[in-house]
């Protein structure tokens, strides 16, 4: 097949590349893609307000949308954790709530050691989904498309494309040592 | 330029641009940009641009650091009952990103000399 693309031309040559290799279009559609996701968390940054998460009476916010876990239950052991351990100890757990995402828009932002954040994007949204898939008026493919875009953004490794991984990985691939190995690995 | 130099340039357009989309209300807000918080934005994004422009890691670097101190003030400043930076945790996002992205700019010839060009 090779050999026939090869005889039939550039264009031919051309259609069996990757879309990501061979089109400029392609690279900045997942840059895109990679800045509305960062910006997706840095909005969502914005109502996790220290020091108290929304702990009081009525709760609100953080500690509102956290509790849904145990109202609206998802998965039992899920629930029953958060019931017993996370609410009961909120305020440690909000701080770890705003940092992890705050962190993700930060890191997709600006692409940097994208692959590993892409993961960690998937994992807050499996703890999100926990807490509020069965809460009122929420539509569950929200969640769904989420956890994908973060697997297609670590699929397509999107910091490359316009973001500073696609800067820095060169020096990282070429230089010797565990470190630079993992930051290669993250990117 | 290089492309750290375009990079540390990007990411000050990035910061000067964010006043214009803070102006966005109710749930297209992205960010709060409001009194001190706008210089914030304002003066580290055109010092990044200068960097970027004029090729000056040691300002790339600087930018960056200025940009993670004031993230890691917005923080608690928001939570208490005294805003004075105009900023909330979504600010802090974005200069958390900023200020990793231009310190990692400005640093990089040194935390990772670029082994690529000094083969050839």
């Amino acid at each position: 097949m090779v050999a026939d693309a090869t005889a039939a031309g550039p264009r031919a040559r051309t259609a069996g590349n990757p879309p990501l290799a061979s089109s400029w279009l392609s690279r900045a559609i997942v840059a895109l893609i990679r800045v509305a996701v960062g910006v997706l968390w840095i909005q969502n940054a914005g109502w996790k307000q220290p020091p108290r998460f929304g702990e009081g009476d009525p709760p609100a916010g953080l500690y509102l949308w956290t509790s849904y876990a145990v109202e609206h239950q998802v998965f039992g052991p899920y629930a029953w954790l958060v019931e017993h351990l996370v609410l009961p100890n909120f305020r440690p757990f909000g701080w770890l709530v705003l940092i992890t995402e705050a962190s993700l828009g930060a890191f997709l932002l600006i692409g940097l050691l994208t692959r590993l954040w892409a993961l960690i994007g998937m994992a807050q949204t499996t703890v999100i989904a926990l807490s509020a898939l069965n809460a009122p008026h929420e539509w569950v493919w929200s969640y769904a498309l989420m956890f994908l875009v973060h697997a297609a953004l670590f699929a397509t490794a999107a910091g490359r494309y316009g973001g500073l991984d696609g800067v820095l990985r060169p020096r990282w691939v070429a230089s010797p040592g565990r470190s630079v190995w993992l930051l290669a690995r993250a990117s | 330029m290089t492309g750290l130099d375009r990079a540390a340039a990007a990411l000050g357009v990035v910061s000067v641009a964010s006043v214009g989309v803070a102006q966005a209300q109710d749930r297209y807000q992205v960010f709060e940009l409001r009194s001190w918080s706008i210089a914030v934005a304002t003066g580290l994004g055109l010092c990044a641009v200068v960097a970027g422009v004029a090729g000056l890691r040691w300002l790339a670097a600087a930018s960056g650091a200025a940009f993670l101190a004031v993230a890691v003030v917005q923080v608690p400043v928001w939570g208490s009952g005294d805003n004075w930076l105009g900023g909330n945790g979504s600010t802090a996002s974005l200069w958390l990103g900023l200020g990793i992205g231009l310190l990692t700019v400005g640093l990089a010839d040194r935390l990772w000399p670029d082994e690529t060009t000094s083969r050839t």
